[in-house]
């Protein structure tokens, strides 16, 4: 028997949903109406408004990717782009409506905060419904709320940096997310500063034909340290959804950011999303990307190296199952001296699923001392499922040193006589070796999330025939 | 291969399908950079007034001294441009061979004549962008070569192509049929004048159990546009071992495909590239695994300075049915100094698990240790730089047969012993 057949795709298990509530919900599809009624909504200032509109023309303007997974199919008239679930943003748990309370208790995300995290965010469709952060870490003037709140109690830092990194123009669904976003996470903190434990932003898509547009902006002041953790899940629907995130990040002299997302949408999920950070001197940005869920993902993290000692490093991990694509990888721009890089991929095709690596590295003219190394190793574990790989390589500098390594393979028929011989079963042999395939990369994930991905994986590989 | 029915003489079905061609590349717009294989040679910033479907002139009967002195050859082909080709035979093996020169056409009889028909329209099939359809527009400057089962030659076959000058639009064609069982290596050498307008293709197809070693060498004048299409079929057990080398020239862009469409088929391929001054060479090349059992490999090493660019893109493409296919990939490229510049894109595309693939790639300058151990021994810097830089290119030329090694290596190797290398 094949390994494909001993390994069918678990059942989703977030794949419930509470009826839509919402108190406030734009029509169907997209216009310059909409966009004001979202802005009228959030009550926000006028140079909000006009960035919004501004976007939507680029966004107009914009052609799709001619590269990446097939994304032609997305009906923009068909969603809806804002949708207000609740009237007002809670910081107890109490206050938050039932059938949402029960989404988040189902997912552990309250239990998570008491034990492992020091703050949460919670959204809900468009808007954070839920917002806290300990006490000792904003005493310490770390500011972590969502961005309306941003906009409306620092403007000077939302001003000053909100769409620098990532500006409108940079492709089409930045675009549609700067015309349209609605919630997010808003984190600063400040020079100096080390949040020892993680601050966890939660996303759940409810509603039908629905796009969710947060929008993150990461501010790390000289020195200072954050782990930022994100979560993803949606109910299935027959319907295709959309999530389009824009996620911002500045690592200041000295800094270290940390992000970590595990998404899990649900099989009608399009995933498409533009993370960037730029790290400036000594800064170190990370990115942990986990890609478990949706039907197509695009998402390439990337760090621009801007000073010297800036360090990047982006460990992505991709699974497709049936009927799922995952175009992930991840960019590094070194744009000054002694910069170094790393990127480690790791992805899992199964039942037909196509996973693909593109990343890019590029050092600069002249730049002095630059390392990058980038492995990607793949795993195809039946023989319907796809593998790609597309690295970029481009060095304008003679001081460069760029390595990549990529290899493809099977489960090995080696190891698993290896570990059968020894007593275990076929099915808990696979898991381990999957799981040792990953290991790597899960390390460096928080407990909590380590011990997620790995009961994942393992529900994964459950239902095998030994 | 298609089983055509040929009523006609050669010459007529040959040009029945220059004048497909040349209608489709009349419709037909240049390649653009939204294109992923074109997105860093952009077309819209070369000068490509010179590439039009050439004037029906009459060959002239001029005919160019051979060069060629020593007789390491078993057949000699000297093609200059609107010219027929001369031809010497050095060897005896070497008369079972048919030559078909279309500018100084001739009856076939009809098993050449289906194998030539073939060989275009195989090369019809592949190289549909409007510079290979502009190649197969007219085989004024084209040579078919058809090498029959069983035949094992001793020496290489030369074929040279030659541009005068710079006036005249300049497609040197190579078609190979290499039967059963045959032993055969063939060198291509595009000689491009200064200005040239150049777009040329070699077709080889290997047949069963065959053991083929091509090479496909440029002389390339300052500020010529060259245009090389490539694509080799194998069949099973057939043995490939192809090298192309880059150099000179404005731009110089390759594109060699390898279909493995017959069980334990082998390819190897092998490519030296350099770039200097305003140059850019942009090579591509696929390994195509469409049966199972089969392997192959490419090792491409590129070196670039000045403002010279190199892209290499390399792709591993394994189909379905291919299971226990054997692929590797390997990239290195120095950069000599800021400015030049090397990219380099090794890609993989598997739809079976039970493969080996992998690639692996890395660009760099000189290492510092290695020139630091040269000089610690007397030697200057100069020429501890050339030393490093003609072993990172000579473990490419040592992968090749001898005859193909000494009569490409040269050409480089020149160019690096001739400039210096400052580090």
């Amino acid at each position: 028997m094949s390994i494909s057949e001993q390994l069918p795709l678990e059942e989703y298990e977030h794949g419930y949903y509470f009826p839509d509530q919402s108190v406030f919900k734009t029509k169907k599809g997209l216009d310059e109406d909409v966009i004001r009624a979202i802005s009228a909504r959030k009550d926000e200032p006028e140079w909000m408004l006009n960035y919004r509109l501004k976007s939507y023309e680029t966004f107009l303007k914009k052609d799709f990717p001619n590269w990446g997974a097939n994304i032609g199919d997305i009906d923009f008239d068909e969603i809806y782009y804002y949708a207000k679930p609740v009237d007002k943003q809670q910081r107890s748990w109490d206050d938050v409506p039932d059938d949402i309370k029960e989404t988040f208790d189902r997912i552990g995300i309250p239990e998570a905060e008491k034990k492992f995290l020091a703050g949460v965010g919670a959204q809900y469709d468009s808007e954070v419904v839920y917002h806290s952060l300990k006490e000792e870490i904003a005493k310490k003037g770390v500011i972590f709320c969502d961005p309306e709140t941003a906009v409306r109690e620092h403007p000077e830092l939302v001003k000053k940096y909100f769409g620098t990194i990532i500006p409108h123009t940079d492709n089409k669904f930045a675009a549609l997310n700067s015309a349209v976003w609605s919630g997010g996470s808003f984190v600063y903190v400040p020079a100096g500063v080390h949040v020892d434990i993680p601050l966890q932003a939660y996303f759940r898509i409810n509603s039908e034909n629905f796009g969710q547009f947060e929008r993150t902006l990461i501010i790390a002041e000289e020195g200072s340290f954050v782990h930022y953790i994100e979560g993803c899940t949606a109910p299935v629907y027959t319907t295709d959804s959309l999530h389009s995130a824009v996620v911002e990040i500045i690592a200041m002299e000295g800094a270290r950011v940390r992000y970590s997302t595990i998404q899990n949408w649900s099989g009608d999920i399009y995933n498409l999303v533009t993370k960037r950070a730029f790290a400036y001197k000594n800064a170190t940005v990370e990115w942990v990307d986990g890609n478990i869920g949706s039907k197509r993902t695009m998402k390439y993290p990337s760090v621009f190296l801007k000073e010297p000692g800036a360090h990047g490093e982006i460990l992505s991990i991709a699974y497709s199952g049936a009927d799922q694509e995952q175009d992930t990888g991840g960019k590094v721009i070194h744009l000054a001296d002694n910069t170094s890089s790393v990127i480690t991929s790791k992805s899992i095709s199964k039942d037909g699923g196509i996973s693909t690596y593109r990343g890019l590295i590029k050092v600069a003219d002249g730049v002095k001392n630059a390392r990058s190394k980038v492995v990607c190793d793949a795993l195809i574990i039946d023989d319907k499922s796809v593998s790609n790989t597309f690295p970029y390589m481009e060095v304008t500098s003679d001081d460069a040193v760029l390595e990549h390594e990529a290899s493809v393979s099977k489960i090995s028929e080696d190891q698993l006589f290896y570990l059968m011989s020894r007593g275990l079963d076929e099915e808990s042999a696979s898991t381990m070796i999957v799981n040792g395939f990953l290991d790597p990369l899960v390390k460096e994930l928080p407990m909590e999330y380590a011990v997620e991905l790995n009961r994942l994986i393992e529900l994964e590989m459950e239902k095998s025939v030994g | 291969m298609a089983n055509t029915i040929i009523k006609q003489k050669i010459q007529e079905e040959l040009i029945v399908l220059n004048r497909a061609s040349e209608l489709k590349f009349e419709k037909c717009n240049w390649p653009i950079p939204m294109e992923e294989e074109w997105r860093r040679t952009n077309l819209a910033k070369y000068d490509m007034s010179g590439f039009q479907i050439p004037n029906k002139t009459k060959n002239e009967s001029l005919i160019s001294e051979i060069m060629d002195k020593n007789n390491d050859y078993s057949i000699l082909i000297n093609k200059t441009i609107n010219s027929k080709a001369v031809i010497k035979l050095n060897e005896s093996g070497a008369k079972n061979i048919t030559i078909y020169d279309p500018s100084d056409p001739r009856d076939l009889n009809y098993e050449d004549k289906r194998l030539v028909l073939n060989l275009a329209e195989d090369a019809a099939a592949h190289f549909k962008n409007k510079l290979g359809l502009l190649s197969l527009s007219s085989f004024k400057d084209s040579l078919f070569i058809i090498i029959p089962d069983n035949l094992e030659l001793e020496k290489p076959v030369i074929v040279e192509f030659e541009s005068k000058d710079g006036r005249d639009l300049f497609l040197p064609n190579l078609f190979v049929h290499a039967g059963s069982n045959s032993q055969v290596r063939i060198i291509q050498k595009i000689k491009c004048a200064e200005s040239s307008n150049t777009s040329g293709v070699l077709n080889v197809s290997c047949g069963d159990n065959s053991n083929i070693h091509t090479a496909t060498v440029s002389d390339i004048g300052s500020d010529s546009l060259v245009f090389i299409n490539r694509y080799f079929y194998l069949s099973q057990d057939a043995f490939l071992s192809d090298f192309q080398s880059a150099s000179g020239g404005k731009l110089i862009k390759t594109r060699t495909e390898i279909d493995l469409s017959g069980v334990n088929a082998d390819a190897r391929l092998y490519g030296v590239l350099f770039s200097e001054e305003n140059t850019q060479i942009d090579m591509r090349t696929v390994q195509h695994h469409m049966v199972k059992d089969c392997f192959s490999q490419a090792t491409i090493k590129s070196v670039v300075k000045d403002t010279g660019r190199s892209i290499y893109q390399g792709l591993i493409e394994v189909e379905e049915d291919a299971s226990l296919t054997d692929a590797y990939l390997t990239n290195h490229n120095l950069v000599l100094n800021n400015g030049a510049r090397a990219d380099s894109i090794p890609s993989l595309k598997i739809r079976n698990n039970d493969v080996k693939c992998s690639h692996g790639s890395t660009t760099s300058r000189i290492n510092e240790e290695q020139i630091l151990y040269l000089t610690s021994r007397g030697i200057s810097r100069e020429e501890a730089g050339q030393m490093i830089l003609e072993g990172f290119l000579s473990s490419v030329y040592d992968q090749l047969s001898d005859s193909i090694k000494s009569y490409s290596e040269s050409i480089i190797m020149d160019k690096i012993k001739k400039n210096k290398v400052n580090i």
